[in-house]
């Protein structure tokens, strides 16, 4: 068995064309995510950066005294300059009483501003917001147990252990965290190319009738079919883990990333309501094996797809369609109250941010489950029912255990 | 001919070329139509005046105009200021009450031309900026023709389609190979494509005359001469340019787009030689560019896309203002017509190339045979598709009977049996009181909701039906109806609309302007078994508008919104001169209650206190239809109101009156 998935395996991906694509759309990939920063950050050397020189390299100097664990004194060294810079700037007291860091003020704002003082005010005033949270949920919990919703009680209980207590420690440079966590062209790349290696699994037997006659032969059939379906989930597992990697190593490097992925996941920009209450570093692996099972999903419907067709072109088509409108119901459906559209659509998955990003529950017989921990199952379940219907649609082999009298080609 | 007619044959009939196209036809023409909405909806709502005014106005900007528009803006702002004057000489007592309709009425003539003058004072000032090259016009036509950049991706998979078979379809069966000896080859290729450029052809006609009809016909397209820069959309063009020629030209660089796609599909297919590579690369050849590259970077390079895109070469320049040096800086400059010459002789070039590329391998065929397909499979390929259908909307709320009301009031609140809710318009929070335990609670109860970054708006308006409330919520860029049963506090969202216009496609942002974002200063909601109705009361729209439930078709109505109110089945207001008047909001008929004139009125439990008119103004109850009058207080009042949980009356002087007590 194992020979013949690595047969399969090296007959439909190992391709000359594949690999061709693959480093060409890697090499896409990186420039995007330099482009981004590029653009995005006031440290890149950018058309951005252009306001004041020698950003990054103040960056860094301050980083040295605010970075880390937060303190009171941290906290006010930082106001008292985000002050000063300020009232600068608007010409409220002299230029020359602000020690510049950067090249002008406008360039000191920014820094102050942007980098320092609202991140911290952020980080330091998001425990009495999470608190507030908390009371509120507890005090639902006595409401609503008192009128007997239970369900509402259960989902307020959920929500109250999950707020109390959280507290942002540390501050940490999070504009690469922020970038990479809403970083969706290496989804396009992905998909493209798990697309084109899933047109060669089925249809090159059929494009040359090579399909009728592997039903005459031991191992033909279902059994190929099997054979198949893992080969291609080693490639689409192999593909998305590749740009996963990339993305990761990439925005680590061009952002120049320092510590911060202790941090917890609600510190950054957009996961003010997160719904779990881990750190950067096991979101982003967490995310990854998401990113992998949705990816996986989606491909076994395309898989599907393509068993109904005798040539690439329709199904690769198709499967545009078919994305196009998974994405767009996706992202439209995002900050949506029907958790529903959400957890079953592969989308979801794929993007980590809206499942991770909000508090969400849906209700499965009067139990709140977490928008999260329903989608992975759903997902599952898709792609396993895909898996199932292509084993249904595959013709049974006309080899026969006992005397049969058709043809018998060993592999 | 024969060989051409053949070909044709091939390409329509036995690749199902024809039945694209078709497909093609009525999927675009509805999604076309499905999927319009106005530009500028203001400018529908307030058509009439707007029209009218645009009569006059059409054209440059000359001093005439700009006197008028002065002069208009003094006689409304005059004419608003009478009003208030009337109103407070009325309410002072210093004035009768048919005085003030006949004074109202003079006026109204007037203040109906205020929501369209203020869209023309929008394109005043807009076109102020630049008398020489900005003209006033109707927008919305033009608008909806040419104030688009998206990438026409349907277009885009039909051409995929259609033209990939015409040669893969003969190295697929290796009938290439036999073709080699055919003495016509060559010159069938020709053939071929020709008639893959002349379907692209038809094609790109088909969808641009479309648009060009559809707009004509929904929004009319006068003033074609007039500069493309009368648009705002278009405000930075440098070029001087017409809009019809804009449109022309716009349409043509895209024709050109495509033709550059086909030709360069068709020799991927004679250099790769199979379906897979072909779609891949030809695919990977648009979408790749389009999701990597801002257009500013695109542009400028000869490759499909930046044709098909040709609305980014009117749009201007692109500036950055540099807050250091106060100079903005240019990030990116509109190409100008020389640049663009050279990009199509660029473009002309690839074309050639590539068909080149395609007549120097000369293969030919005659057939392709399709083979039939299972019943099975297609059965099962139905079944997926349908799967994957998502299913969306909203879902059925089950109607809770009992009595409902509704009053259009900002200090409106609702009472049942068990219940008091009562909505505070300075915080705009919504409060539940238990009439049997007397605890209070705020009816909105989303902890996540005190998170900073979570924006959630309430809107201070509640509709009630038996121990069922409805309440208005703007959460995170939805509007939201939500429907509370109060005996277990259970809510559900029964209504869900984005207000944004635009939605996030992979880190693109497309523009997504739907009907809703107009939704955005809604004051209240109530709603019966079929239709959701929002009130709206803003300078633009007075008014209700009525959303079906089941097919989401918005309709306005144009009912007064003071003194007016909802009882669950019927809606009721008071006329110019204070009779009830009940409407149907179903069939939209209005027909006068003639027994009861007042000069306020609340609807509360199935009972309308009034101020009877006819009664110098003492407060009255009867039944909604009128019947069943009953005197309250003989004292003559100003207003009614619920407040402390009470409904009072407010006397000319001294006391509130408690008219009955939950």
């Amino acid at each position: 068995m194992m020979q013949m998935v690595s047969l399969e395996f090296r007959k439909a991906f190992c391709r000359r064309s594949i690999l061709i694509a693959l480093i060409l759309l890697s090499l896409l990939n990186l420039w995007k995510v330099w482009d981004g920063y590029r653009e995005t950050s006031y440290m890149a050397g950018g058309r951005k950066s252009e306001i004041a020189e020698g950003m990054r390299d103040a960056y860094r100097e301050l980083y040295k005294a605010y970075g880390g664990i937060i303190t009171q004194e941290k906290a006010n060294g930082i106001a008292a300059w985000y002050g000063k810079v300020y009232s600068a700037s608007r010409g409220e007291i002299p230029l020359s009483s602000v020690a510049l860091v950067t090249s002008n003020i406008y360039g000191d704002l920014i820094l102050a501003e942007r980098y320092y003082a609202l991140p911290m005010q952020k980080f330091i005033g998001y425990a009495a917001e999470a608190d507030a949270v908390a009371a509120k949920a507890k005090e639902n919990y006595r409401l609503y147990t008192e009128l007997g919703n239970d369900y509402d009680a259960k989902r307020n209980a959920y929500i109250y252990h999950l707020y109390l207590g959280r507290s942002i420690g540390e501050f940490a440079y999070t504009e690469g965290y922020d970038a990479f966590a809403d970083y969706q062209f290496s989804i396009v790349l992905t998909l493209f190319l798990c697309l084109y290696g899933i047109v060669h699994v089925f249809i090159p037997e059929k494009e040359t009738q090579m399909g009728l006659l592997l039903l005459t032969t031991t191992n033909g059939g279902k059994r190929l079919a099997w054979a198949k379906i893992v080969a291609a989930t080693a490639y689409i597992a192999g593909v998305t883990l590749w740009f996963y990697l990339l993305d990761a190593g990439s925005f680590t490097l061009v952002y120049g990333t320092i510590g911060g992925g202790s941090l917890p996941l609600y510190a950054l920009k957009s996961f003010d309501s997160a719904a779990v209450n881990w750190s950067v570093f096991q979101y982003a692996a967490v995310a990854g094996l998401y990113r992998l099972l949705g990816m996986w999903s989606f491909c076994m419907i395309l898989l599907l797809l393509t068993e109904f067709f005798h040539n690439a072109l329709v199904p690769f088509i198709g499967s545009i369609i078919v994305i196009a409108a998974i994405v767009l119901l996706g992202s439209f459906f995002a900050y949506s109250s029907h958790v529903w559209l959400k957890i079953l659509n592969p989308y979801s998955m794929l993007r980590g941010s809206v499942l991770f990003s909000q508090t969400d529950f849906i209700n499965v017989f009067d139990v709140p489950i977490p928008g999260y921990q329903a989608a992975p199952v759903a997902a599952a379940a898709v792609g396993l029912a895909a898996v199932a219907l292509i084993f249904l649609c595959e013709k049974r082999n006309i080899y026969f255990k006992k005397g049969g009298r058709h043809a018998n080609l060993s592999l | 001919m024969r060989t051409f007619l053949f070909e044709c044959k091939k390409m329509l009939r036995h690749h199902f070329g024809l039945a694209l196209i078709l497909l093609y036809a009525v999927a675009a023409l509805s999604l076309m139509i499905l999927t319009d909405v106005p530009y500028n909806a203001k400018i529908e709502d307030a058509e009439k005046s707007y029209l009218r005014y645009m009569e006059k106005l059409s054209g440059p900007l000359t001093d005439e105009k700009a006197e008028f528009i002065d002069r208009e803006d003094d006689v409304i702002a005059d004419t608003q200021a009478r009003r208030e004057a009337l109103y407070e000489q009325y309410y002072a007592g210093a004035m009768d009450e048919s005085v003030l309709r006949s004074g109202l009425a003079e006026l109204e003539q007037v203040l109906s031309r205020a929501p369209a003058y203020e869209i023309i004072y929008e394109q005043y000032q807009y076109i102020s900026g630049d008398k020489e090259n900005r003209y006033f016009l109707p927008t919305n036509g033009w608008n909806a023709l040419l104030a688009i950049s998206d990438a026409d991706i349907l277009l885009l998979l039909t051409i995929l389609l259609l033209l990939i078979p015409i040669f893969c379809g003969e190295y697929d069966c290796q009938m290439e190979l036999l073709l080699m000896t055919s003495r016509n080859g060559r010159k069938d290729m020709w053939l071929k494509l020709l008639l893959a450029m002349l379907a692209v052809l038809v094609l790109c006609g088909f969808t641009y005359l479309s648009r060009y009809l559809l707009c004509l016909t929904k929004y009319g397209l006068p003033n074609a001469v007039y500069p493309l820069q009368s648009l705002s959309y278009f405000g930075g063009c440098e070029k001087s340019i017409s809009l019809l020629q804009a449109y022309l030209a716009i349409c043509a660089l895209k024709t050109v787009g495509f033709q550059y796609f086909s030709a360069m599909v068709l020799a991927f297919s004679v250099l790769l030689r199979g379906y897979a590579p072909t779609v891949f690369l030809s695919a990977a050849s648009v979408f790749l560019p389009y999701f990597a590259f801002a257009p500013e970077q695109y542009s400028r390079a000869p490759i499909p896309l930046s044709f098909m895109m040709a609305t980014n070469y009117f749009l201007g320049p692109k500036l950055n203002m540099n807050y250091a040096t106060g100079v903005p800086e240019v990030l990116y400059a509109e190409l100008s017509w020389a640049e663009l010459a050279l990009l199509i002789a660029v473009g002309s070039a690839a074309i050639a190339m590539c068909v080149l590329c395609v007549l120097l391998r000369n293969r030919n065929h005659w057939q392709h045979v399709k083979k039939g397909r299972s019943k099975a499979k297609t059965i099962m390929l139905l079944i997926c598709l349908t799967a994957l259908l998502p299913f969306c909307g909203c879902a059925e709320s089950g109607e809770a009977s009992g009595e409902a009301y509704f009053n259009c009031n900002a200090s409106a609140a609702y009472v049942s049996e068990d219940y008091i809710v009562t909505s505070d318009v300075s915080s705009s929070t919504i409060t539940v009181t238990n009439r049997k335990t007397g605890e209070t609670y705020d009816l909105d109860r989303e902890p996540v909701s005190e998170l900073s970054s979570i924006t959630a708006t309430g809107v201070a308006s509640v509709f009630g039906r038996g121990n069922t409330v409805y309440y208005l919520m703007l959460y995170k860029g939805m509007l939201q109806v939500r429907e509370v049963r109060l005996v277990a506090m259970e809510e559900r969202i029964v209504f869900e609309k984005p207000l944004r216009s635009t939605i996030d496609f992979l880190g693109l942002t497309i523009d997504a302007n739907t009907k809703w974002s107009d939704f955005r200063n809604v004051m209240g909601v109530f709603a019966d078994n079929d239709f959701f109705y929002f009130t709206f009361s803003s300078n633009t729209f007075n008014g209700i508008r009525r959303v079906d439930r089941h097919t989401l078709a918005v309709t306005p109505l144009d009912v007064p919104l003071v003194n007016a109110f909802f009882d669950g089945v019927y809606y009721y207001y008071l006329d110019d001169v204070g009779v009830l008047t009940k409407y149907d909001l179903h069939t939209q008929n209005a027909s006068p209650i003639s027994s009861v004139v007042a000069t306020a009125c609340y609807f509360y439990r199935n009972r309308l206190y009034y101020l009877n008119r006819l009664e110098n103004n003492q407060v009255y109850s009867c039944n909604a239809d009128g019947s069943a009058q009953k005197s309250e207080t003989a004292e003559r009042c100003i207003s009614i109101m619920f407040r402390n949980d009470a409904l009072v009356a407010m006397p000319v002087s001294g006391e509130n009156i408690i008219l009955t007590e939950p």
